[in-house]
């Protein structure tokens, strides 16, 4: 039987080994290549995903356990790359090679959901992507920039 | 090999640069900074134990060695002063200096990295980096605060981690659980000074990893009153107290 859920507002589904990672199935089948693939192993964070809105690594996620669940990529994070989170990455021109990015986006959407207002001990302790390109100053900048800007909005949006 | 030691910004009466080609097993190839992140190591670890054994502050020393070169001396103090050089001696701080020569001497740019350490618990960490740079004319500062800001990054994870070994044919490492990169938590605070040039724009890239280890190993002497000779260095070389 395939895999059926909801990806970014749309119905899809996956007939194939249940075992694949979900990855795998969003990039190759569904060929939506934002996120990334970089270890393999669920350490580096570039393959971040929204499962039900809690961000997850997805290259060692197989993909039965998305069944029937709502999963949110970099493509859908927002209409129009308008998301706070993506307002600050612009604003302070974070990316450098851009390869860790989409993951980083959405593990701090995520962050941000958890912790409105984020420490920088809370950063510390939340955010473990990783970044060859070292942004992290930048990285810390925009979240406490996206942060502010949920708070000047009002209520905090949830992706 | 000597990248950043042959063409020298110091003043040094008596001067000789020799290098050989080792045979190496292992197929080597081009890193972020080329040769500099190593013979800057050594170079600059050692002007730092001749200041050390004539008992003259770093930055004095350096200063002394760069009376003749008005660019590479306006970088040095404009990193000494920004970190507030000499004022306190709370903070375990070190100095580095290199002019990094594009290849084929197509660039001169000017590094200066004042970094101070901080202690936690038993372990001292580097808490934040003042870097000078002076790259000619800054078409897009913002650009270059960028590549100041990852290259110490880059230049953090050499000095700390990147450690691969050998054995039975190949590298014993694989993947980030056993080469581990530099996390967010362990980013030092940068503080970027570009400076004003009316040159034409140098190299940027990779100009900024160089001074970064030899100015940690300095604060650590100062620190700890352990010398650090070998990249990376040791978790045990951060260990405020002597085991």
């Amino acid at each position: 039987m395939p895999v059926t859920f909801t990806i970014n507002g749309k119905a899809a589904e996956f007939d194939g080994p249940e075992d694949v990672p979900l990855l795998w199935v969003v990039r190759e089948h569904l060929g939506l290549t934002g996120s990334k693939f970089g270890c393999g192993i669920g350490l580096c964070g570039a393959c971040t995903m929204h499962i039900d809105g809690v961000a997850e690594r997805t290259c060692v996620m197989p993909v039965i356990l998305a069944q029937g669940k709502q999963i949110t990529t970099i493509e859908g994070l927002s209409p129009g790359t308008d998301h706070p989170v993506q307002k600050a990455w612009i604003e302070l021109d974070v990316p450098q090679c851009g390869y860790c990015q989409s993951g980083m986006i959405m593990a701090v959407a995520d962050l941000l959901r958890r912790h409105p207002d984020p420490s920088d001990a809370d950063i510390d302790r939340e955010l473990t992507n990783l970044c060859r390109c070292a942004t992290y100053v930048r990285i810390r900048a925009a979240i406490h920039r996206a942060a502010q800007m949920v708070r000047a909005a009002g209520a905090p949006r949830t992706p | 090999m000597v990248d950043g030691i042959y063409n020298q910004s110091y003043r040094l009466p008596h001067f000789l640069v020799e290098t050989i080609d080792t045979p190496l097993p292992i197929p080597v190839y081009f890193m972020r900074s080329v040769g500099s992140t190593a013979a800057v190591f050594f170079w600059e670890s050692f002007i730092s134990e001749l200041a050390h054994r004539a008992n003259v502050d770093q930055y004095a020393y350096r200063r002394n060695l760069l009376a003749d070169d008005p660019l590479a001396l306006r970088v040095l103090t404009a990193a000494a002063d920004a970190a507030s050089w000499g004022k306190s001696n709370e903070v375990p701080r070190g100095i580095a200096f290199n002019c990094y020569i594009g290849r084929g001497g197509r660039f001169k740019t000017y590094v200066a990295q004042v970094v101070e350490l901080k202690r936690v618990a038993d372990r001292f960490a580097v808490k934040r980096v003042f870097c000078a740079v002076d790259s000619g004319l800054a078409v897009n500062p913002n650009t270059l605060r960028a590549q100041i800001e990852g290259g110490i990054g880059f230049a953090m994870t050499n000095t700390l981690k990147s450690r691969i070994t050998f054995s039975e044919g190949g590298a014993d490492q694989s993947n980030y659980f056993d080469y581990p990169l530099l996390t967010i938590d362990e980013m030092p605070e940068i503080v970027p000074i570009i400076l004003p040039s009316a040159r034409p724009p140098q190299g940027a890239g990779e100009v900024v990893l160089a001074p970064l280890a030899p100015a940690i190993a300095q604060a650590l002497l100062k620190a700890t009153g352990r010398r650090i000779d070998v990249m990376p260095f040791s978790a045990a070389a951060f260990q405020a107290t002597q085991n």
